[in-house]
């Protein structure tokens, strides 16, 4: 046996190997030890990095604060690389491996629907980011989503486009992703309500380069507004093109274009007049609420001290991100369970988060219920334009 | 009666190639089925993904190494099959055994009209086709909304059962996987020593044939190239569905480019000249994915994602380089170097 | 159809058209004169548009820092040549394709490490603002596109065409043996081809940087669409690229404007490849040998 032979044998020989033993350390439990689900590379990183900061930042706080009757917070990050087969891998591990009591996938619509199935079959309570309403008959036993969706924000799109531009037909320009499928749904659904109709619909894939055949149609159709769903920068840069196109109609667009990044790269093209009219939380402009708001106390308290740890204010997906760790810590708190059996805990927790009732998440306000596991009443998001590389308000 | 070490040597130096086939095969059997009964849940699924991408690299390597054709878009033929499986579970509610075997057929249909218009091309120019097939499937399968669920994905896509249990559960999954992942193998192995097998590998132009000399002796090149490729899609289609009934959600994105490269750098590492060349790749490459995974985070701080493509990179350049035909010849001489009957 | 979108249709299939021609150009260099499909091509174009991202907003003027990420591209093609293809010079053709899309991977990884995951966007060059011609738009970054193709695609004509180290080139990949024979270094100029197919992938990440964005997992998708570019035309001849990249273009385009539902790409893809499986060695008959 050469020594080539012998070299290449063991390598594939100790790799494998240890690539199956690894899997199989365990830990003991001392700490509530929740999974989360974050994509660090793929199209998606920029969200999934993002909402870690964020789960983060409420684990810390809660711990700082002598964590959960005594017994800390801890977060076991896998990362799930934007693929939806990841998730499932992952979620696995975390339950056999890290045994976490809970479950947090912090990207988007595609990979939270991923995580339904194996949470409901595993039984760890879960939650995930997605802004779209299409998952909220498929969430099962274990999983919750105590996020605003489509529905609640494209009211505030809706409405401002028939009450403050009196306008009656529009244009949208849709990603071809998983959330640009959930506003292709709904919004022929709302517009009904507002008055509305569509004058143009036209798609674009996230990563193209030259939407000027798509904005040309929109440009002599009858629209009056443009409406953009989308998440990925090509979003943004749509509104580039737009109006350099001269295409000067007012646009309004989701929250994923509110982001510092973009409005960095696309901030000139946001303020040209009309200048554009976005979606987003309240946290984001805490400082121009009016003083008797009653939940500007606490934005302001959440916007100063992370941004004081993280070198800026929080953005859409820190918020989502610690919208599911105060979930998590609610719960706990209310349930208290032992960590040390963790099938008890987790069905302790899964009813504790059920039981949710008028919980302040930043995102918003939810009440759970057996047959309710998203359950927003009231969604703490704002209409916002652009001035001076700035959000301001829209009251 | 002596049962002296010498004597056994003696013994197992008489076996036949066929008998060290089976042998070998029988090996490897007891060892996968033995392997859950040891190892937890994780293993179980690391093991179950390792059998996905046994299954569609044994087709590469039958289509590459066995016939010397390139092709960067098997993604799109294993995404052909978990589509296909999903859209007859879901909204035509046939039987998932059904639907796999459906898909199978469709798919194989599929490669049977394609290649025998692709075939007409020679060489890389069928690299740069299959890699914009590939690119057509995911636009087709994103765009198609109603059929396919567009970008955001099928989902409730049922498992797969038998009798009580289904392949949500791990271990019956596992063997399920494995069985015919084995199934497979054993024909594979048999094909390559068949008639067919040795025409492939007259045609294939990569390792030392000729498709002139081929031609010469009566050998229609086109009818072996599309036989061979129609095969690969089959496997590929099979794989593609049990993925699909085992993760009950497929999306777009799983079959984009980037999966077509990570099976062609599997069959690399394993060896294209044997179909137990895709086991050793994918093996190797899902371990390492799950070392660097494991401990990559206690040396580096932030994400590992990076490490993860440039460990691909090296490993496939090194391997390219140093042992041009994969991993699985060295082992094999290892294994046979005192029998020099094999070959 | 009403004339201004016809016209602006014109436009946009010109724009994409020349990024796909430019595309292409890398891809030609490196097959003409080695026989070699260079996966790593999309890599190099990635490469560049990242590098012209970092030294402009480190201050470095516009110009100097293209020219730095020429540069430093061009030997990061040369050192791929060098350390792994020419090693493996005595390998079949598929091992050497198999060799660049492991570099591939490489060059995705070193970018993820260096970069991150984050988009990074630049302004036209120039801040050249976008033109109104009837109707249609013309954004600012487009002229330089073309131009800028034109200026690489007429350097190259001149080079292979008319010079004797362009002629010297071409004999490599058709004739090895001969070459050598006369004196050529086959080597020499398969080294000299990998740094010139960065360079030109470098260049091409500066001009499409302003219209598209660059993040480190665009490089295989690029290299997808540049290869069928460069095979629809002909890769073997400057002009089958040029002619390739804009059908292409012109067809995505095209497309684009007209197909009602959000699925113009599959359309677009699905003309050429079939339009390539029916007449298989590209418009101007001359890929598909070796």
């Amino acid at each position: 046996m050469g020594k080539k032979t012998i070299f290449v044998m063991t390598l594939a020989v100790v790799s494998i190997i240890s690539g199956l033993v690894s899997c199989k350390a365990t830990e003991s439990a001392t700490s509530y030890k929740i999974g989360a689900l974050v994509s660090q590379t793929g199209n998606y990183a920029g969200l999934g990095l993002q909402a870690l900061d964020g789960m983060q930042f409420i684990v810390d706080q809660v711990n700082e604060d002598g964590g959960i009757n005594g017994i800390p917070m801890e977060l076991v990050l896998l990362d799930v690389k934007s693929e939806a087969t990841e998730v499932t891998l992952a979620a696995r591990k975390l339950d056999e491996v890290n045994k976490v009591i809970a479950l947090a996938e912090g990207t988007v619509t595609q990979l939270a629907l991923s995580l339904i199935p194996v949470a409901n079959e595993l039984e760890i309570p879960s939650t995930g980011i997605s802004g779209t309403a299409l998952l909220d008959n498929q969430l099962g036993h274990w999983f919750f989503r105590p996020m605003g969706s489509e529905v609640d924000y494209a009211f505030l799109l809706l409405n401002h486009m028939s009450q403050y531009m009196g306008i009656s037909k529009y244009a949208v320009l849709i990603e071809n992703s998983g959330y640009g499928q959930g506003g292709k749904v709904f919004l022929p659904q709302l517009n009904p309500n507002h008055n509305l109709t569509i004058a143009g619909e036209e798609y674009f894939d996230p990563g193209a380069t030259d939407l000027t055949p798509q904005l040309n149609k929109i440009k002599n159709s009858e629209a009056q507004a443009i409406l953009i769903w989308g998440s990925s920068p090509t979003a943004s840069m749509a509104i580039k093109q737009i109006r350099e196109m001269g295409i000067s109609l007012p646009i309004l667009t989701t929250p994923a274009q509110a982001s510092k990044d973009m409005i960095k790269s696309f901030g000139e093209y946001y303020e040209l007049q009309p200048s554009v009219v976005s979606v987003t939380t309240k946290v984001d402009i805490w400082d121009q609420l009016p003083a008797d708001d009653p939940d500007r106390e606490s934005f302001k308290n959440f916007a100063e001290s992370f941004e004081e740890k993280y070198g800026h204010p929080p953005a859409m997906w820190n918020i989502l991100g610690a919208t599911m760790m105060l979930f998590f810590a609610d719960g706990l708190e209310r349930s208290i369970p032992d960590p040390s059996n963790i099938t008890e805990a987790r069905a302790e927790l899964r009813d504790a988060l059920e039981a949710t009732k008028d919980l302040n998440l930043i995102s918003g306000t939810y009440t759970m219920s057996p047959d309710d596991h998203y359950g927003g009443i009231e969604n703490n998001l704002v209409l916002i334009t652009y001035k001076d590389g700035q959000m301001v308000y829209l009251p | 009666m002596s049962f002296s070490v010498q004597d056994i040597i003696e013994r197992t130096r008489k076996i036949s190639p066929v008998d060290a086939r089976y042998l070998a095969v029988g090996i490897f059997t007891i060892l996968i089925m033995i392997i859950p009964l040891g190892a937890g849940a994780f293993p179980n699924t690391v093991m179950i993904e390792i059998g996905f991408y046994s299954i569609v690299t044994m087709g590469l390597i039958m289509f590459m190494g066995f016939a010397g054709q390139i092709s960067l878009g098997h993604a799109a033929l294993f995404g052909c099959g978990a589509y296909i499986s999903g859209i007859l579970t879901t909204q035509h509610y046939l039987s998932p055994w059904l639907a796999l075997f459906l898909a199978a057929c469709f798919t194989g249909g599929i490669a049977a009209a394609v290649g025998r218009v692709m075939f007409r091309m020679h060489g890389l120019i069928l690299a740069g086709i299959t890699l914009a097939l590939n690119l057509l499937f995911f636009y087709l399968v994103s765009g198609l909304s109603d059929l396919t669920g567009g970008a955001i994905g099928m989902t409730n896509i049922p498992p797969l059962s038998l009798g009580q249990y289904t392949s949500q559960n791990i271990l019956f999954n596992y063997y399920l996987l494995w069985v015919i992942a084995i199934l497979l193998l054993i024909f594979s192995l048999n094909l390559a020593d068949s008639r067919f097998g040795r025409a492939l590998r007259s045609i294939n132009t990569y390792d030392g044939g000729s498709e002139e000399a081929a031609q010469v002796l009566g050998i229609n090149i086109m009818k072996y190239k599309v036989w061979v490729f129609i095969l690969s899609a089959v496997y590929a289609s099979i794989a593609g569905s049990l993925y699909a009934h085992y993760t009950r959600i497929i999306e777009p994105n799983t079959f984009m480019i980037q999966f077509s490269a990570l099976v062609v750098l599997m069959a690399i590492i394993g060896g294209r000249s044997s179909p137990w060349g895709a086991f050793l790749g994918a093996g190797l490459i899902v371990s390492i994915r799950q070392l660097l995974r494991e401990f990559a985070p206690m040396l580096i701080v932030g994400p590992t994602g990076s490490y993860e493509l440039i460990a691909y990179g090296i490993i496939m350049v090194v391997v390219l380089l140093f042992l041009p035909q994969g991993l699985f010849p060295i082992i094999k001489k290892a294994i046979l170097k005192r029998r020099p009957g094999f070959s | 159809m009403d004339y201004s979108i016809a016209l602006q249709l014109f436009f946009s299939g010109l724009n994409l058209g020349s990024i796909y021609t430019a595309l292409g150009l890398g891809f030609f260099v490196v097959y003409s004169v080695t026989r070699v499909l260079n996966l790593a091509q999309g890599e190099f174009v990635m490469l560049g548009g990242m590098l012209v991202v970092t030294f402009y907003t480190k201050g470095i003027p516009l110009v100097p820092s293209i020219l730095l990420a020429v540069v430093i591209t061009s030997l990061a093609g040369a050192g791929i040549y060098r350390f792994i293809i020419f090693p493996a010079r005595k390998f079949p053709g598929m091992t050497k394709v198999f060799l660049t899309l492991g570099c591939a991977f490489i060059i995705q990884g070193i970018a993820l490490h260096f970069w991150g995951w984050e988009f990074r966007s630049l302004a036209a060059f120039f801040d050249t603002p976008s033109i109104q011609i009837c109707g249609a738009t013309i954004f600012g970054q487009t002229p330089w596109v073309i131009g800028a193709t034109l200026i690489m695609v007429a350097g190259l004509f001149v080079f292979f065409g008319h010079t004797i180290q362009g002629k010297a080139l071409r004999a490599c990949a058709n004739e090895p043996l001969g070459a050598r024979t006369v004196g050529i270094s086959i080597e020499r100029m398969a080294l000299f081809s990998f740094a010139l197919a960065a360079g030109i992938g470098a260049v091409v990440g500066a001009l499409i940087t302003p219209l598209t964005m660059t993040s480190y997992s665009m490089g295989l998708p690029l290299t997808a669409k540049g290869l069928l570019a460069a095979f629809v035309g002909g890769i073997t001849r400057v002009e089958g690229v040029i002619l390739g990249g804009l059908v292409y273009g012109m067809i995505e385009s095209i497309t684009a404007g007209l197909i009602p539902w959000g699925n113009h790409n599959v359309i677009a893809l699905a003309i050429l490849v079939g339009g390539l499986l029916i007449r298989r060695r590209g418009i101007l008959l001359t890929a598909g040998k070796g």
